[in-house]
């Protein structure tokens, strides 16, 4: 099974599925994007209840590195982070013609950056503290209305993509952009 | 169906209207509740006090000595927003956690800050009681095998409340109509499809926000 590692950053990769080199994925990918470790791990431990599987960045910097490099389902952005903001971040994946869906996450005080987010084009937003149901609902929300989207982009990933890629261990993940 | 026949419908929806000296009296056994908890009686009456116990109030150390200070620090209007919903639940019918009773406080909740912040509704006294009210209405149905019409009907209800709930209709109803779309669409997709809802997305957000932000403590005891 493939399994990528970056070198810089805090970019942890849940090993099987979440990237383009192994399109027969059966679970779905999320990228989760937080300076704060336990927010990220918080929101891992929801997802995976969900089956899903995620890689985690630390700043908007590492975010944008795995966001070449692999394909994901859907992102999670804090809006505050070093390096790179969540702002600034979207603004950058959305310039390189990214369209991974993305969630942004906030403070209570963040509003007037979220409604920003939005009209960047982020799909929903989850305000800190936020629960398991809270997760869940949002996951609902976004595959209720994308999956044909995601199913045909999984139909091409299987069509581009020879089994034989899948049992090259060496080669760098293929970017999506 | 959770109440064949609709007679338990009839009980919780005429006390949800909100006749007065019902809330009032319900005010009245929410206070003694805290009472109850504060002197280490019962933690837990059949339905009010898990919202109550989990509010950030009753986590201070002050203690509670009279109904009147127990309203009092919860806030008047706050103690009939979290009656109205174990009204809604009932004792029998829903445990506190549900979903529905999870939903139905969010949808609740999101109606009154829309109204708050509704460039006409924020004019009238009562159009916020009366958003929380149509927001739980909303949900009844899903309680009861009885159809909307057949509540609404038996409720009694004003004009504007029975478009927004029948039809959609008026400006709660266009706020319904927006609030249950967030419910099941990304909330950009929500927002882009709410045509002219005399609200801007700011406002919106915040409103939302307000509304996950007052039903926290219910959920995350």
């Amino acid at each position: 099974m493939l399994r990528v590692t970056f070198t810089h950053g805090d970019i942890t990769v849940a090993a099987k599925g979440c990237f383009a080199l192994n399109p027969n994925r059966d679970t779905r990918c999320a990228l989760i994007v937080d300076d704060e470790r336990v927010m990220r791990q918080l929101l891992a431990d929801s997802l995976a209840r969900r089956g899903f599987e995620s890689t985690h960045a630390e700043d908007g910097a590492s975010a944008l590195r795995a966001l070449s490099e692999g394909r994901f389902d859907l992102a999670f952005i804090d809006l505050h982070m070093p390096i790179l903001d969540g702002m600034e971040l979207l603004r950058l994946m959305r310039a390189r013609g990214n369209e991974t869906p993305f969630v942004v996450l906030s403070g209570s005080n963040d509003l007037r950056l979220v409604a920003s987010a939005v009209k960047l084009g982020a799909s929903d937003y989850l305000a800190k503290p936020f629960s398991d149901a809270d997760v869940t609902a949002v996951l609902d929300r976004i595959f209720a209305a994308v999956p044909e989207r995601v199913e045909v982009e999984r139909a091409a990933d299987r069509a581009a993509s020879p089994v034989e890629r899948q049992e090259s261990s060496t080669k760098e993940p293929a970017g999506r952009e | 169906m959770r109440a064949p026949g609709g007679c338990a419908m009839r009980t919780h929806g005429q006390l949800l209207v909100g006749r007065q000296p019902i809330l009032d009296r319900a005010e009245q056994i929410c206070g003694y509740g805290l009472l109850f908890r504060d002197s280490k009686g019962p933690s837990r009456t059949s339905s009010i006090p898990h919202p109550l116990v989990n509010s950030v109030a009753l986590r201070s150390r002050q203690r509670i000595s009279t109904v009147n200070h127990a309203i009092a620090m919860l806030g008047r209007q706050q103690m009939r927003r979290w009656i109205q919903l174990a009204l809604f639940g009932g004792s029998d019918q829903l445990g506190l956690d549900d979903p529905l009773l999870d939903a139905a406080a969010v949808r609740a909740g999101f109606m009154e800050q829309l109204a708050r912040r509704h460039p006409t509704l924020r004019r009238e006294r009562e159009a916020p009681d009366e958003a929380f009210m149509i927001g739980i209405l909303s949900l009844i149905d899903s309680l009861y095998d009885t159809s909307m019409e057949e509540l609404v009907h038996e409720l009694h209800l004003s004009p504007q409340s029975t478009d927004a709930l029948l039809r959609r209709e008026g400006v709660f109803g266009h706020l319904l109509a927006f609030v249950e779309r967030t419910e099941r669409s990304p909330f950009s997709e929500a927002w882009e499809s709410s045509g002219d809802l005399g609200l801007d997305l700011e406002q919106v957000i915040e409103a939302q926000a307000h509304a996950f932000a007052w039903r926290a403590p219910m959920t995350n005891g």
